[in-house]
């Protein structure tokens, strides 16, 4: 069947299955920051905004997006720069799977929080898991991207 | 999962003609549960775009669109204010952000996980479901005997003046409860209700009698973990989760009658 979707603000029409899930879509048209983790929802490694909002392409029917508006990590690349390079200089980017989708998450989150609390980006982050920076670098280095910690 | 084919219902009455052409057609509501069942679906019929997607406040009644995502009930001022704020509370420890944003509450109910939070608390607020060929029926009854093959269009809050708490044990913030208790309570009434036993969600109709006796909350508890079944599973054993039902039972009751 025939998509007509933008993505990062171009306009694109492909042909999909029925049955495909957006993360797959993305990554055969070349968008190669978009993993693929658990498959199942749970892990966040396919974030990716549908009309600016965080949601999981793993689970999102491609078919849904007729007319909609997708941003993968490619379509944010200034944005995510300053936020990249705090992951960089706190140790934790590591092996860096999960990094486009916290990126992303991130990113939402700014936006999305006025006035951030402790408590609030940890709820807020915690549908993007990790398994080998550990959260306390990527914490360090969401506080100072939100201007919550000088140093 | 496979899907065959994808179609974009545009009346309520026209996705309802799909699903009843044959069994393997099905609603697809937030995908996030279908697809965890693995189901192999013949037409996905899609309400996208129908304006089931609605949160409004009518005198003491909440309605909610079947379609509305979880994230919007989570940041929705009438559903913080409805019952001490535990539907909000309940359905924001499902998954994180992303999944909220598509995950429905109408998916949240048919899926029926007895582990879930969302569907003890529905119950113990005795939320109404409306389906578009069937009428309304309570969540209560539902649960009893399932309606499939219809459309659920609305999850009604009967009283959004009720007393409410919801008190739930896991292991780590994002996994399954051992246990979940809810409890909405009007003067010397209440309903109890516990989930995730592992078994679904059911009323602890013994307690709840005994509650409106005049028993306080901690014989209360003691009565809900004696009438109920609790089972072992990977999580915790039987008989821990009898003993965190005395407690959370007897936890919630007191702070739903502060």
């Amino acid at each position: 069947m025939k998509l007509s979707l933008i993505v990062n603000g171009e306009a694109k029409e492909w042909e999909v299955r029925p049955g495909e899930f957006l993360a797959e879509t993305l990554q055969a048209h070349g968008y190669a920051s978009v993993k693929t983790g658990c498959d199942a929802g749970a892990c966040g490694l396919c974030t990716v905004w549908i009309d600016g909002a965080p949601a999981l392409s793993c689970s999102t029917l491609a078919a849904r997006m007729e007319g909609r508006s997708v941003t993968t990590l490619e379509g944010t690349q200034e944005e995510a720069k300053a936020f990249a390079s705090l992951l960089v200089a706190e140790g934790a980017d590591q092996c860096g799977f999960c990094s486009p989708g916290f990126v992303m998450l991130v990113l939402a989150m700014k936006r999305e929080l006025s006035s951030p609390s402790e408590e609030s980006i940890r709820a807020y982050l915690n549908g993007n898991l990790c398994r080998c920076s550990g959260y306390y670098g990527r914490l360090r280095a969401v506080r100072k991207y939100l201007g919550l910690s000088k140093d | 999962m496979t899907i065959q084919k994808y179609a974009r219902a545009d009346s309520v009455e026209a996705a309802y003609e799909l699903i009843s052409q044959s069994p393997e057609n099905a609603v697809i509501g937030g995908m996030t549960a279908l697809k965890l069942a693995g189901r192999d679906i013949g037409v996905a019929v899609d309400l996208l775009g129908l304006g089931l997607d609605y949160i409004s406040e009518e005198g003491r009644v909440l309605r909610i669109g079947a379609t509305s995502p979880l994230r919007s009930i989570e940041l929705s001022e009438p559903c913080a204010r409805a019952c001490s704020g535990i539907i909000a509370a309940a359905v924001s420890r499902i998954g994180g952000v992303q999944l909220r944003n598509h995950a429905t509450l109408g998916g949240s109910v048919l899926s029926m996980w007895s582990v879930s939070d969302t569907v003890a608390t529905l119950l113990a607020v005795d939320a109404e479901l409306e389906f578009y060929r069937t009428g309304s029926l309570s969540l209560e009854s539902f649960l009893e005997r399932p309606v499939r093959r219809d459309i659920l269009t609305e999850i009604r809050i009967p009283d959004i003046g009720l007393r409410c708490a919801q008190e739930a044990i896991r292991i780590s913030y994002l996994d399954f409860p051992l246990l979940t208790v809810a409890v909405a309570a009007r003067e010397q009434e209440a309903r109890i209700v516990v989930g995730a036993r592992p078994g679904r969600a059911v009323l602890a109709k013994e307690a709840m009698c005994l509650f409106s006796q005049g028993a306080n909350p901690r014989e209360a508890g003691v009565k809900a973990s004696e009438e109920l079944d609790f089972g072992d599973d990977q999580r915790t054993s039987a008989w821990y989760r009898k003993r965190l039902c005395a407690v959370l039972v007897e936890r919630s009751l007191n702070e739903a009658m502060l």
